[in-house]
């Protein structure tokens, strides 16, 4: 290897790991955009990046959007204020979207991702009555009603 | 739809504020379970002194105390005052750790009276404790072992004047395995190392050890030393203040999260002074020097730092027709006083500024339920 020449080779090849999602579609990621995951860099550590890396719990269209965000967020001279626009436009989504990105960032170890996408569903819910909770988070243990007016009277204040 | 794992939920509800949290015990007995949990009340703290550490301040105004959120203006200034209790009269503002407020009835005057309260506000609970097994003469404090692994392992002092030096509340926690040990006051055998001839007055939690500086009575020139009650190993330390601090009076914080302390002289020169590493008296430096112009009808009173660069004092005019009292703030860029918030002409003592964080630590005694919804049920009614 010599460096005398360096100056009239093509730019280094940027390096690009290879994502596969649950359904079968492929995403290619630059090495840099994907270190922002923890998982992903543990593998990229280990040598285990060269060939795809399947990722069961994360299906092609949310896989899209965590590549897109990596990528937004490794952009060299992006200022905090047009990040931070972006970012809002980003999670102008449905709640159920925002719930795969929180389980792709949790599952992935991303947290920018998981401290925007979790903000954002906390901001959503923290209006909200246990009823309509139980429905967004599809919750199945309720209390009878009679254990719930008990623990709802301990608590009367907070409905106030 | 997915089933959501419980470290997601929590992910979701440590960034809600404390009232939703509490509505949401509600939602079902996992969520209730869950969000009553040592790890998410612990987690949750974690969050919150990470991102919402605030300053609140007791005064007296209206001829009431008062305890309002510091924000270094008054047009800010909102109230924070005890609502659970209108007959609470006038209270001091202890201390605060872990998002409990200890509360008390004491006062340089009046020690036969000495209710003691602990109060989480975030959590709307409040609990009286019981009278103290010996009259309160010389201080209250409190503190929580931070170290116990529980959150709520609180420990409330209330100290004679002199060698049998007070008894000591538990919490429930602290006594584990025998719960009801806890939630009463004992005895405890260390003595105060000296007679202290004044009320201790402020206090300062730092680690386990709750401070005051005070002036010892054996010695009665100007020789004031920090005291500090251990809440682990239940002792009392004093320690040497600075050595050429040789002013008449001083007051106890902490800045940089190291103990300070401050005085003047001749009302013109003030110093503010740390102690680097705690317990180590060579490690006092001096960290501001203020001086006032020739002549100031006033006395300064640090009450603490209200983050950086600005230090928040408590104002008294000293003489008869200046005899106003305000709580003021100092730029220490620009030297300037600024004053924020005029006080009863009356409100000599008792100002304080404390860190407070909003937590879901419960102040309630575990063992006992009927007792806990009585208390609750009382809080609704004031």
């Amino acid at each position: 290897m010599s460096s005398s020449s360096s100056s009239s080779l093509p730019p280094c090849p940027k390096k690009m790991i290879t994502l596969k999602s649950s359904d079968g579609e492929t995403f290619q990621i630059e090495e840099t955009a994907a270190l922002q995951s923890k998982t992903l860099e543990n593998m990229i550590d280990e040598n285990c990046a060269s060939t795809p890396i399947p990722l069961r719990s994360i299906n092609g269209k949310i896989l899209a959007k965590v590549v897109e965000f990596c990528n937004k967020h490794a952009e060299v001279g992006v200022d905090a204020e047009s990040l931070h626009a972006w970012d809002a436009e980003f999670v102008n989504v449905e709640y159920t979207t925002l719930f795969d990105y929180i389980l792709a960032a949790n599952f992935l170890e991303i947290p920018t991702l998981l401290d925007l996408a979790s903000g954002v569903v906390g901001d959503m819910i923290k209006g909200k009555t246990p009823d309509e909770i139980r429905k967004m988070f599809n919750i199945n243990d309720a209390f009878s009603p009679e254990e719930e007016e008990e623990v709802r009277r301990a608590n009367q204040w907070a409905f106030e | 739809m997915v089933h959501f794992p419980e470290e997601i939920i929590g992910e979701i509800l440590i960034r809600l504020p404390a009232k939703s949290l509490v509505r949401f015990h509600c939602v079902s007995k996992s969520w209730n379970a869950n969000l009553t949990s040592q790890l998410f009340v612990k987690s949750h703290l974690d969050r919150s002194l990470r991102c919402r550490s605030i300053k609140l301040l007791r005064y007296e105004r209206g001829g009431f105390p008062r305890i309002g959120i510091w924000s270094g203006g008054s047009d800010e200034f909102c109230r924070f005052d005890p609502q659970f209790q209108p007959s609470i009269g006038n209270f001091q503002l202890v201390g605060s750790c872990n998002g409990v407020i200890c509360l008390s009835t004491l006062s340089r005057g009046n020690c036969s009276a000495s209710d003691i309260y602990l109060w989480n506000p975030s959590i709307n609970e409040f609990m009286a404790l019981p009278q103290p097994g010996c009259p309160v003469s010389a201080a209250i404090g409190f503190g929580i072992n931070p170290y116990s692994g529980h959150l709520d392992d609180i420990k409330v002092i209330s100290i004679r004047n002199r060698y049998s030096c007070g008894s000591e509340f538990r919490s429930p926690r602290s006594s584990s395995g025998d719960s009801l040990r806890g939630n009463s006051w004992k005895q405890i055998e260390t003595a105060l190392p000296s007679w202290y001839s004044y009320y201790l007055g402020r206090q300062v939690m730092y680690k386990e050890f709750i401070c005051w500086c005070a002036n010892p009575r054996e010695d009665h020139r100007s020789t004031w030393l920090l005291v500090s009650f251990d809440v682990i190993n239940e002792v009392f330390t004093e320690m040497m203040l600075p050595e050429n601090i040789a002013f008449s009076e001083k007051s106890i914080t902490t800045i940089e999260g190291c103990i300070s302390v401050s005085g003047h002289e001749s009302y013109r020169i003030y110093e503010v002074w740390i102690m680097k590493e705690f317990g180590i008296p060579k490690s006092w430096t001096q960290l501001y020097l203020i001086k006032l112009p020739e002549y100031s009808p006033m006395h300064y009173e640090l009450l603490g730092s209200a983050g950086a660069g600005e230090l928040v004092f408590f104002i008294l005019g000293l003489h008869s027709q200046t005899n106003l009292s305000y709580i003021g703030s100092y730029d220490l860029e620009s030297k300037q006083f600024n004053q924020c918030i005029e006080l009863d002409a009356s409100s000599a003592s008792g100002s304080c500024l404390v860190d407070y964080v909003t937590s879901l630590v419960s102040v309630l005694p575990k063992y006992t339920a009927e007792c806990s919804h009585s208390v609750r049920a009382n809080k609704l009614i004031g």
